[in-house]
């Protein structure tokens, strides 16, 4: 697999994966495209990294960390600018990605807890592996599992729709 | 409290069923995660949670083109800019050194040449008896007086100077 068609398998995923985290389409765009041109300039420069999924998602995240934080910070004065209660929606990339089910699903990933959010989101959006998800969390493998699987059935439960446990 | 020879002999026993409890406990663990593994599996199979959220998430393509070109030439460019950056610093120093070598040969140049210092006089302590008092005068001028001298001449006397010292 070439650089240009990995960054074309990875690029929807860390999307989601950011999508997901911040709920701000912009913001995921922003974080995936440095993961993935840190990714693209080690490839250029020493070759592909032994998991080059792990390694893209490792720069998304912390971006998408530092970013969700400055964010945080700069809220009220974002607030005190734009006028309250405005409406995240304004953003027409935002709207083009506002569906109903999106709105639902992103609540209820933000009723999740920390850890579990992270992991299942790492699994089941980001796609990795539970070895590379784990070795990115920090934890263990079981630990990694046993973290997507409550989340999962939180996600049932939030959603309404525990029936499969 | 004292161990019994009855204790001792039951030692191994105990300690190799301990082992056991504990191979025991690792065993039921394993099985408890690996029961995990497959609920989890299972569990994915069943509600397809991963495809519903990847639907839910799914992001437009114009994104997705936006991101790659965005990464592709991103990476280029920093590519470009740093190795710009590399070529500028070096050449940075390179001047700087050019430079500083230029003024300390300038600065060797215009400084006038140092006579060079009496090769007889130099380190060396002169020696006198004057009027049956010895003294020792060091290059810098400073005198001492070693004592008064004797009146006879004795083999194997020392004089002892100290260099370096406050005295």
């Amino acid at each position: 697999m070439d650089l240009e068609e990995t960054l074309r398998d990875l690029a929807p995923r860390l999307l989601r994966y950011g999508l997901a985290r911040s709920g701000d389409l912009g913001l995921a765009e922003e974080a995936a495209q440095d993961g993935l041109a840190a990714l693209a300039r080690r490839w250029r420069r020493s070759g592909p990294p032994d998991q080059a999924g792990a390694f893209a998602f490792a720069v998304t995240r912390r971006r998408l960390f530092r970013a969700l934080a400055r964010r945080r910070l700069l809220a009220p004065l974002a607030a005190l600018a734009n006028g309250h209660g405005r409406h995240p929606d304004a953003d027409p990339e935002r709207r083009a990605v506002s569906r109903a089910d999106l709105e639902r699903t992103l609540a209820a990933i933000r009723g999740l807890p920390r850890h579990e959010r992270e992991a299942l989101l790492l699994v089941a959006v980001g796609e990795l592996s539970s070895d590379e998800a784990a070795a990115l969390a920090g934890v263990s493998r079981s630990a990694l599992k046993m973290r997507v699987l409550r989340a999962r059935r939180r996600l049932q439960a939030i959603l309404g729709e525990g029936a499969t446990r | 409290m004292k161990a019994r020879p009855e204790d001792a002999r039951g030692e191994p026993h105990e300690a190799a069923t301990r082992s056991d409890e504990r191979l025991n406990a690792a065993g039921h663990l394993d099985q408890r995660l690996n029961a995990a593994d497959h609920l989890d599996e299972r569990l994915n199979a069943a509600d397809h949670l991963g495809e519903r959220l990847n639907a839910a998430l799914e992001p437009p393509a114009a994104a997705v083109e936006r991101v790659v070109r965005g990464a592709l030439e991103g990476s280029q460019v920093a590519g470009r800019r740093r190795r710009r950056l590399m070529a500028a610093a070096a050449g940075g120093a390179a001047g700087a050194a050019f430079l500083a070598t230029a003024l300390l040969l300038i600065e060797q140049l215009r400084r006038p040449p140092t006579p060079p210092a009496p090769p007889a006089s130099r380190g060396a302590i002169e020696i006198r008896d004057a009027a049956g008092i010895v003294t020792a005068r060091s290059p810098s001028g400073r005198l001492w007086i070693v004592g008064p001298a004797s009146r006879h001449p004795v083999a194997g006397s020392i004089i002892l100077v100290h260099r370096g010292g406050n005295r």
